[in-house]
C-alpha cells in the first residue's frame, strides 16, 4: 500500500515537472526567437519593448500551451472512460465514432457554407460558434444513436462495432460533402483535419476550457462505478451500480470532451488511445482513483510534447499535430500489443 | 427462518407477449449457515434459475422472497447488501491488487466516492483472511493462480457482508486440488459465518461430500430438494442425465459409464482398496461380481463360477492361474472361455487386450 502511494507521488510529481518543463520550452521555442529574459518580463507583467514579442507570448504561445494541455487531458480522459465502459483496451473516441460524428458536424458547417467561414486560424467568433455547434451536434447524433442501440444491443463489444459502423457512415457523408463542396471549403476542412492546438485565441479560451474542465471534473466523480465496471457488467450490477445510467453518463462526458476538442483543434488521434496505457504502466494500477489524475496529467504532457515537436523551427512553419501523434502513439500501442501477456493489467 | 424462499416460481423468458417457461412450480428455500449445491446437466435451466433467484431476470410466474420481501420490490442498492454474486466472467481486474479487488465488495456500504472507512478496511482484511490469501493482499490479481483468483472473488463477496452468496460454477476452471479447496472453503464459510451459500456445479463427487443441501434439476426439468443424503438416497441422482449411458454409482457417489454387463466372476480379496480397483477394472470390461458364497436361501447358479483371488496387486489368481498385475488379470480373463457362459454374443470380452 505504502509502496503504491510512494509510486503514485513520484509519478504525479514527475508528470507535473514534465508539464512545467514542456510549458517553459513552448514559451521559449518557436518560429520567432525571443530572449528568455524578455519572456519572463512579459509573463511577470512588465511590458516588453518589442510589441510583437508581447503579442506572440501572450496571444499565441500562452493560449496554445493551455489549449494543448486541456485538449490532451480531455482526450486522454475520454479514452480512459471508453476503455473501461467497453472493457476494451483499444477503445478511444475515434473508434466509438464520436470524433467522426463531430467531424461530420464540422464538415457540414464548413463545406455547406463553402469557403465563407474561412480557414480555422483567424476566423471570427461567430464562425467558431457555428463550428463548435456543428461538432457538438455531430457528436450528439452519434451518442444518441449509440444510446438507442445500447437499449437494444447488450454487450460492450457489439456496441463498439456499431460505433465503428456509425463512424464509417459519417466518413462517407464527409466524402460526399467534400465532393460537392467548393475548393476553398475543402481546403479549410483539410487544414482543420490536420489538427492543431494554436487555433484557440485568448478570448476564446474560456469557451474551450470551461466545458472541458466541467466534463473532466464530472468524470473524476465517477471513480466508484468505473472501478466496479472493471469486474464486468454482472459484477458491477451486483455491487449496486445502475449500469445503464452510468454508461449513459460516461458516454455524455466522452461526447462533450471529444466534441469540444474536435471543434477547436480538429480530430486528434492516438492521444485518447495511448495515454491511459501510459498512465497504467507508470502507476502499475487499473484503479481509477489514481488513474484519472495521472491520465489527466499524462494527456496534457503528451499533447504538449507533440506541440513542442510541431513548433520546432522548420522552413515551412508549424507542423500538423496529426502528423506527430501517430509517431509517438503507434510504437507505444505496438509495444503494448506485443507485450500484452507480460503486462499486468491484461491478465 | 430461511433467507430466501420461492413460491410457485416459474422461470423462463418473455419475448413481448410470448412466454417460454423453462421450469415451473418451484418451491424451495435457502437456509442460513448451509451450503446448497445446484446440480443439473448443461442447458437444463440452472443459470436461468440462478438469475431468477438473484433478481436479474424476472420470473414468468410466482415470486422469490429474499429476507421476507418480494425480490422485485428490493432496490438495486439494497440488493447489493443482501446478495453477493460470484461469476466466472472474464474481468479487467488484473491491474488491481487483491486488496483493491476485495475493497470493491464494500461499494454497497460506502459513499458517493467509495472512500473506505475504518470498518470497511477491517471487513476487507477479515474477508481476505477468511479465504486464506492474506499473504497475497498486495499482489496483483493478474499474478494469482486460478484458485487464488476465485478465492479473491469469494473474499469480495464476503466483504459485501450479505446474508446470501450465490456462486455460478465457482469451480469450473480450476484444477482438482483447487476445486476441493474452494468447495471446502465455501462449506467452512457457510458453517462459521452463518451465511446461506448457493452454488451451481458439475463436481458431483466433491459436492456430495461437502454440500449440506442439494437442488437437483432432473432431465425432465423438475427440481428435487433436500438434505444431500436424503436426495441421493431417494434416487434423484439417477434422473439428472436423461441418458442410460451414464449411471450414478451409489457406493462411489459419482457417475460412471454404464458398460453392458457380459459376464460375472466372484472375487475374494481381503484388502478393501485392492478390491475396489479390481472391481473398477472388471466393471469397465463389463464383468460384474457375484458374492463368493451366495446368501442362504438364494439358489446357486447352475453355471460354474470363476473365482478371482487377490492378496496384493502382484498376487492375483484367476481361477487356477497366477498373474502378477491387473493388466495380466484382464488378459487372462480374455483367454478363458469359462466365464463366457453368460455372454449373450460371441464378440471378444476384453477389447483393450489382444
Amino acid at each position: 500500500m505504502s509502496r503504491g502511494r510512494c509510486r503514485y507521488a513520484v509519478v504525479m510529481w514527475s508528470l507535473v515537472a514534465a508539464m512545467l518543463l514542456l510549458a517553459v520550452a513552448l514559451l521559449l521555442i518557436g518560429a520567432v526567437e525571443i530572449p528568455p529574459m524578455e519572456v519572463i518580463n512579459i509573463l511577470t507583467g512588465h511590458a516588453s519593448d518589442n510589441f510583437a514579442w508581447q503579442v506572440i507570448v501572450v496571444e499565441t504561445r500562452l493560449p496554445m500551451i493551455a489549449t494543448a494541455a486541456l485538449a490532451g487531458a480531455a482526450l486522454a480522459v475520454s479514452g480512459l472512460l471508453l476503455q473501461t465502459v467497453f472493457a476494451n483496451p483499444l477503445a478511444d473516441p475515434s473508434i466509438l465514432g464520436v470524433s467522426t460524428g463531430s467531424g461530420l458536424g464540422v464538415a457540414i458547417v464548413m463545406l455547406a457554407f463553402g469557403g465563407s467561414i474561412g480557414t480555422v486560424m483567424g476566423t471570427t467568433v461567430g464562425s467558431y460558434v457555428s463550428i463548435l455547434l456543428g461538432a457538438m451536434l455531430g457528436a450528439a447524433v452519434v451518442l444518441v444513436a449509440l444510446l438507442l442501440f445500447s437499449t437494444v444491443v447488450h454487450g460492450a463489444a457489439l456496441l463498439l462495432i456499431i460505433g465503428i459502423m456509425v463512424s464509417y457512415l459519417a466518413s462517407s457523408a464527409i466524402s460526399f460533402l467534400n465532393f460537392f463542396s467548393t475548393e476553398a471549403g475543402v481546403h479549410s476542412y483539410v487544414i482543420w483535419g490536420l489538427g492543431n492546438f494554436s487555433g484557440v485565441t485568448l478570448q476564446q479560451l474560456p469557451l474551450f476550457a470551461i466545458p472541458l474542465l466541467a466534463a473532466i471534473a464530472w468524470a473524476a466523480l465517477m471513480v466508484k462505478p468505473l472501478n466496479a465496471m472493471l469486474l464486468g457488467s454482472r459484477y458491477a450490477e451486483n455491487l449496486g451500480v445502475n449500469l445503464r445510467s452510468v454508461r449513459n453518463r460516461l458516454l455524455i462526458i466522452t461526447g462533450v470532451l471529444t466534441a469540444v476538442v474536435t471543434a477547436f483543434c480538429g480530430p486528434i488521434g492516438f492521444i485518447g488511445l495511448v495515454v491511459p496505457h501510459i498512465a497504467r504502466l507508470l502507476l502499475r494500477t487499473s484503479n481509477h482513483n489514481s488513474l484519472i489524475p495521472a491520465t489527466i496529467l499524462a494527456g496534457a504532457d503528451v499533447a504538449l510534447l507533440c506541440t513542442l515537436i510541431s513548433v520546432l523551427p522548420t522552413s515551412v512553419g508549424v507542423m500538423p499535430i496529426n502528423a506527430i501523434t501517430p509517431v509517438i502513439g503507434v510504437p507505444i500501442i505496438i509495444y503494448i500489443i506485443l507485450n500484452r501477456k507480460r503486462i499486468f493489467y491484461f491478465n | 427462518m430461511p433467507i430466501l424462499t420461492t413460491h410457485n416460481l416459474s422461470t423462463g423468458y418473455r419475448h413481448g407477449s410470448a412466454m417460454t417457461t423453462v421450469m415451473s412450480h418451484i418451491d424451495v428455500a435457502l437456509h442460513r449457515g448451509r451450503l446448497t449445491a445446484l446440480l443439473g446437466q448443461n442447458g437444463i435451466g440452472k443459470s436461468t434459475l440462478m438469475r431468477t433467484i438473484a433478481g436479474t431476470q424476472p420470473p414468468t410466474g410466482g415470486e422469490v422472497r429474499l429476507d421476507g420481501r418480494n425480490i422485485a420490490s428490493i432496490s438495486r442498492r439494497e440488493m447489493a447488501r443482501l446478495l453477493a454474486m460470484v461469476f466466472t466472467d472474464r474481468t479487467m481486474a488484473g491491474g488491481l491488487t487483491v486488496r483493491e479487488l476485495v475493497s470493491l465488495g464494500r461499494q454497497p456500504h460506502t459513499g458517493f466516492l467509495g472512500r473506505l472507512g475504518e470498518n470497511d478496511r477491517l471487513a476487507v482484511m477479515q474477508a481476505v483472511e477468511s479465504v486464506g490469501i492474506a499473504h497475497k493482499i498486495d499482489t496483483f490479481v493478474a499474478e494469482l493462480s486460478d484458485g487464488e483468483r476465485q478465492k479473491a472473488m469469494i473474499a469480495k463477496a464476503l466483504a459485501q457482508e450479505t446474508p446470501l452468496i450465490i456462486l455460478d460454477e465457482p469451480t469450473a476452471f480450476l484444477d482438482v486440488a483447487s476445486r476441493i479447496d474452494t468447495l471446502q472453503l465455501l462449506s467452512h464459510l457457510a458453517h462459521t459465518t452463518g451465511k446461506a451459500i448457493l452454488l451451481s456445479t458439475h463436481d458431483v463427487s466433491q459436492t456430495l461430500l461437502l454440500a449440506d443441501e442439494l437442488w437437483v434439476v432432473t432431465a425432465q426439468r423438475s427440481l428435487l430438494c433436500g438434505s444431500t443424503e436424503d436426495v441421493v438416497l431417494s434416487g434423484a441422482m439417477q434422473h439428472i442425465f436423461g441418458s442410460d449411458k451414464v449411471q450414478f454409482n451409489m457406493l462411489k457417489g459419482d457417475y460412471e459409464v454404464a458398460v453392458p454387463q457380459r459376464g460375472t466372476v466372484s472375487l475374494q480379496c481381503p484388502d478393501a482398496e485392492l478390491a475396489y480397483w479390481l472391481r473398477n477394472a472388471l466393471a469397465r470390461n463389463g464383468i460384474a461380481i457375484t458374492p463368493a458364497t451366495p446368501p442362504s436361501g438364494v439358489p446357486l447358479s447352475a453355471a460354474p463360477t470363476l473365482t478371482i483371488t487377490a492378496t496384493s496387486p502382484t498376487h492375483i489368481t484367476v481361477g487356477t492361474t497366477e498373474v502378477t498385475s491387473v493388466a495380466a488379470m484382464l488378459k487372462r480373463l480374455n483367454q478363458i472361455s469359462d466365464i463366457r457362459y453368460q455372454i449373450s454374443d460371441n464378440s471378444s470380452l476384453l477389447t483393450d487386450n489382444s
